[in-house]
């Protein structure tokens, strides 16, 4: 947690608390941003995977993972309905536990940090570690579920629980979405969930389009003939990247 | 409000005796018990359009049959916005329910609220509530009401799997990213919409005694590569 490249690049600490906040005042698909916020977190803190959390008072939905998928995936199906991210979610503060996550079977530090809004709860992150987290990784990754509860507060501006609870559901289903185009778009090109969910955000960020959009055209059946070209073009060059030695 | 309080509490108010009969029935109770209403709808998706499959009395029904055949209202706008859909108080002059709010009225509606069912772009219906008097909905209620709308979702893709409902088994495997994953690819293998290719999934989870969550991955995994009787 507290390895070298932590210690020495405290730059690189900052900058990815000022990228994370310039991605919450651009705006933005939240789906997108909150997967960028996630990863974010986990590097910054120096973890294994990192993915947020919300549900208002229900159970916690997976809406936003570092870049780390199946250690994502991994992590929400152990985590999402009791462990360190419940239970700081119903506290309010930093639980740390060790549990054996997904398939490896050794114990490592899970820890779940709240994500709260003026007082209100609306979720966790979750990081997976692989030693016991340094206080300061906590601070760090706390000052970035600060950013994501602005975030997904700030999605409707009207300050009361209905609209809290009406944006932490928008956020859910767009993860939802997200993950029926993957697998569309997975069994269309030949590709991993994974991969076309990577495919799927490298195409927003090449073409003028939210990721939200893009997942929208995909589970539709309306992908349009230049969106369909960059899948094309990009799938392409992921194969010759994987045919080289 | 604890975490996974309200979730369970919302399932303890459907009754699971009925529930094994007609669970679309025992979830409509449940929601009318659960949220204090008058009465409880829930409309499926059909080729002619919404369809009400089971409501609590013949008051929703008729609050529901008004809407369909008007084109207007908050049951129509959930199913076409995909957003839940309040409306505390029926004779509150609103722009948007100008024809049918007397119609509503008429009817004996004095506050509603529509929930879609889906999951992802996957649109199954929606789920109303109706009180006789205007209605201060709170945000707690809200929050029930969402629950009970995603459990009542998970409820109608195993009715119409054909799987008997046995509230032993845990609820809630809609929201697995995997799940929903798998959901996409067989909705792309089949050329089908992902609302019937999660049917699809529970059904074949049931007839291999498989969980949805053992088989999601498998075929996430391209293990399972062929469903010869779907």
């Amino acid at each position: 947690m507290t390895g070298p490249e932590n210690q020495a690049a405290p730059a690189w600490n900052a900058l990815e608390i000022v990228s994370a906040i310039h991605i919450a005042a651009a705006g933005g698909d939240l789906v997108d941003v909150l997967d960028r916020v996630a990863d974010a977190a986990a590097r910054l803190a120096g973890v294994r995977a990192g993915a947020i959390y919300l549900g208002t008072g229900d159970r916690l939905h997976l809406v936003g993972g570092s870049a780390d998928r199946q250690a994502v995936l991994d992590l929400m199906n152990e985590l999402a309905n009791a462990g360190p991210c419940v239970e700081c979610r119903d506290s309010g503060v930093v639980v740390v536990r060790w549990l054996s996550v997904g398939t490896g079977g050794a114990q490592e530090p899970v820890v779940g940090i709240p994500l709260s809004f003026r007082g209100e709860m609306l979720g966790a992150v979750g990081l997976i570690c692989e030693v016991e987290p340094a206080d300061d990784s906590v601070i760090k990754a706390q000052a970035l579920a600060d950013v994501a509860a602005v975030l997904v507060a700030c999605g409707d501006p009207s300050p009361d629980s209905m609209s809290r609870i009406r944006a932490v559901r928008m956020a859910v289903d767009g993860r939802v979405l997200l993950e029926q185009a993957s697998g569309m778009l997975a069994e269309r090109l030949g590709l991993t969930p994974a991969q076309a969910h990577q495919l799927m955000r490298t195409a927003a960020n090449e073409i003028d389009m939210g990721l939200a959009e893009i997942a929208r055209a995909v589970v539709d059946r309306r992908v349009s003939n230049e969106l369909a070209s960059h899948f094309r073009r990009l799938s392409a060059r992921w194969s010759g990247d994987q045919a080289q030695p | 409000m604890n975490g996974g309080d309200r979730w369970q509490r919302m399932i303890s108010t459907i009754d699971r005796s009925l529930s094994r009969v007609d669970p679309v029935a025992a979830a409509c109770e449940g929601v009318r018990r659960a949220l204090g209403t008058a009465g409880c709808s829930i409309l499926v998706r059909s080729a002619s359009g919404l369809l009400t499959m089971s409501g609590s009395d013949e008051f929703s029904s008729i609050a529901d049959e008004v809407q369909v055949v008007m084109g207007e209202g908050p049951v129509v706008a959930a199913d076409t916005s995909d957003l839940p859909v309040l409306l505390p108080d029926v004779s509150r002059p609103d722009d948007r329910w100008l024809v049918v709010a007397p119609s509503l009225s008429d009817c004996g509606v004095g506050g509603m609220m529509a929930l879609p069912l889906r999951s992802g772009r996957a649109r199954f219906g929606v789920l109303t509530s109706y009180w006789r008097t205007p209605v201060m909905i709170s945000a707690e209620m809200y929050a029930d009401g969402l629950v009970l709308a995603d459990i009542v979702t998970e409820l109608l893709v195993r009715h119409l799997a054909g799987e008997s409902i046995e509230f032993e088994q845990s609820l809630g495997s809609l929201g697995s990213p995997i799940v929903q994953q798998s959901v996409g690819m067989l909705a792309e293998r089949y050329g089908v919409e992902v609302a019937e290719a999660q049917v699809r999934l529970r059904a074949m989870a049931f007839r291999r005694g498989s969980t949805v969550v053992e088989l999601a991955q498998r075929i996430v995994n391209r293990e399972v590569i062929e469903e010869q009787d779907s």
